[in-house]
């Protein structure tokens, strides 16, 4: 048996300053199964008349890959390709993609068989069986990491998926081969324009936010053997921060050019949907579980202490520095963002905004206002978080709404959403 | 909520096919806990307590997918996921828990 | 039927922005009709063929038969 050769492990680092995670140049954040497919849904909603959409998301993937791996690479020169194949296929598990084998793939491209991924695996949960392929992210993630493993350029390969779990078939496979399209593929944007700030410590809670993050930010959260991330009652993903916002933003892109303005509130009114759907089954799920109750319910005094409780581990999840500005109970909460993922990568990539971009944050916010309050799950904990409830929550009396009042890609200096209550009815 | 002269337990599921019980006892959990249920699975421990004075130290213990019984030492509740099939292993860790509780029980008369 | 009654169908039977998720999938259907959603008339009646794919989105979406 081979030694396990350490230099084939990419693994990123905690910056505190920023509350992000990099691993070889990528911010990875974390996101529930719930998001990642909730938001491809939405994508895809537009595929008849925004027949690009899918090669967006593959795309977006195949960049990213692309990008991190050459970087990681470039940096470890001694590894040979079976040491780099090692490498892509360990953190494709650590990161709760999934579990890949690349013994068939060469520099001119091959196959790629698994019967465990986390789109395949995780579509079918939450809605089903699929009549079509969905795996996009790890179709363009083979693409663009084998590129990086024999040093080709970006675009070079072109992958196609065959079979897909969520479709029922007992694997997904993957077939990749030389390109023969002309795509225009960019490197990812990396950190972004990020900033730096503070970890705040509000002095109107007991909740102990260095403390906690410091706890979780070294707690091992990695795939299991099957990789995929079993944890809070959702499939998590240390997902790539840029992929997200390719996707998002190009989405909304090919949208405005094809449709015009027409519709783009319910564009963007989605895209933030799924920040509260991210925020209902993610919160919900760690305000549930048994960290929860032995790392902060310990210091849990007030209802508020549930909101800075959640805040403080959006710090640990790579999103960036969340604090709350301020907290009318009940009523209206205001949450600076500095170095958020969505505004860092929409400047790097795309420059100024003329619209308001953190739909995740936003609908994040407004979503951890609905469990604590609408729902109040701080006196109901535990019950079973599913799709009934969530519809209970929307058309309840009481409901938060999140407007985007500074957005960093706008200008401002940092992000700041509002969610304010709003009396349905 | 399920009561009995041990403990008192609700049940939730998530959307993946799984039950979560949270049982709770009138006993803070120990290591003699620990060392009963060490016998469902791998035993991880997590010190949250070196972070944070008032922060208890989270146990789990898995079984693959099978069973995941988690708690906290010094906590009265304990979480058990398990998948929907598998009733006979969730019967197993109810009188192990039983038996545990016995035993405080017992401690606490002497 | 009108989006009224779609939308009044969807509050009770369909998940939350449902009627959100079906004007993304039709917007050029709804554009071609005139229906622009600035100023959309909900009281006005849908033709057989929009209301078809309406329904095959709440199918496919929703598992929801249009009632």
């Amino acid at each position: 048996m081979n030694k396990i050769d350490a230099r084939n492990i990419l693994r990123g680092d905690f910056y505190k300053e920023r509350s992000a995670y990099i691993a070889a140049g990528e911010p990875g954040i974390f996101h529930c199964h719930h998001y990642n497919c909730y938001l491809q849904a939405v994508l895809l909603d537009t595929k008849d008349y925004l027949p690009n959409i899918e090669q967006v998301l593959v795309d977006s993937a195949q960049e990213v890959a692309y990008s991190q791996f050459q970087a990681f690479f470039q940096n470890t020169p001694d590894l040979d390709i079976q040491g780099r194949k090692h490498t892509v296929t360990d953190y494709f598990r650590f990161a709760g993609f999934g579990q890949i084998d690349l013994d068939r793939v060469d520099n001119k491209g091959g196959t790629v068989t698994t019967n465990s991924e986390h789109y395949g695996v995780s579509w079918k949960l939450k809605f089903g069986k699929s009549n079509q392929p969905i795996s996009f992210f790890t179709t363009g993630f083979l693409a663009g990491a084998t590129e990086a493993i024999y040093g080709l350029a970006l675009g070079t390969l072109n992958a196609v998926q065959e079979s897909c779990l969520a479709m029922g078939d007992k694997y997904s496979q993957f077939t990749l081969s030389i390109s023969n399209s002309d795509r225009e593929l960019t490197a990812s944007p990396q950190e972004g324009v990020f900033q730096t700030g503070n970890l705040p410590q509000p002095t109107n809670t007991s909740i102990d936010y260095e403390a906690i993050r410091e706890a979780l930010i070294h707690m091992p959260i990695e795939g299991a053997a099957n990789g995929l991330i079993d944890s809070f009652g959702v499939l998590l993903t240390r997902h790539y921060a840029n992929y997200y916002c390719n996707i998002s933003y190009r989405f909304l892109n090919l949208f405005m050019k094809s449709m015009g303005t027409e519709g783009l509130n319910i564009a963007t009114s989605l895209l933030i949907e799924g920040g509260r759907v991210c925020a209902f089954n993610t919160f919900g799920g760690v305000m549930q579980s048994n960290e929860w109750n032995a790392l902060i319910k310990p210091m849990i005094k007030t209802r508020e202490d549930w909101i800075h409780g959640i805040i403080v581990v959006v710090n640990a999840l790579g999103w960036g520095i969340w604090q709350v500005e301020d907290l009318d109970p009940g009523k209206r909460i205001l949450v600076k963002i500095q170095s958020g993922y969505e505004s860092n990568a929409y400047l790097k990539k795309f420059g100024p905004s003329s619209l308001p971009i953190s739909f995740l944050a936003a609908g994040g916010v407004a979503g951890l206002m609905n469990l604590v309050y609408a729902l109040n799950l701080p006196e109901r904990a535990p019950i079973t978080l599913d799709e009934a409830v969530y519809k209970k929550i929307s058309l309840g009396n009481d409901y938060f709404v999140p407007t985007q009042i500074k957005c960093r890609a706008m200008g401002a200096e940092f992000d700041l959403i509002e969610a304010a209550l709003v009396r349905n009815g | 909520m399920v009561e009995n002269e041990f403990y008192t337990w609700v049940q939730i599921r998530n959307c993946r096919r799984f039950y979560k019980r949270y049982y709770t006892t009138n006993f803070k959990a120990d290591q003699s806990l620990l060392g009963l249920l060490e016998i469902f699975g791998l035993l991880e421990v997590q010190a949250f307590s070196k972070y944070a004075p008032c922060a208890l130290d989270a146990f789990s213990i898995k079984l693959e997918s099978e069973i995941d019984i988690s708690g906290a030492l010094g906590s009265e509740e304990i979480q058990v996921t398990i998948l929907k099939t598998a009733p006979h292993i969730l019967q197993a860790f109810e009188n192990t828990l039983i038996q545990w509780v016995k035993m405080q029980q017992q401690n606490a008369l002497s | 039927m009108t989006i009224i009654h779609i939308k009044q169908f969807l509050e009770k039977n369909g998940a939350p922005l449902a009627w959100l998720r079906v004007q993304l999938r039709l917007l050029p259907h709804f554009n071609k009709r005139g229906f622009f959603l600035h100023s959309m008339n909900e009281e006005a009646e849908l033709d057989d063929e929009l209301l078809e794919l309406i329904g095959q989105v709440l199918e496919e979406i929703y598992h929801l038969k249009l009632a």
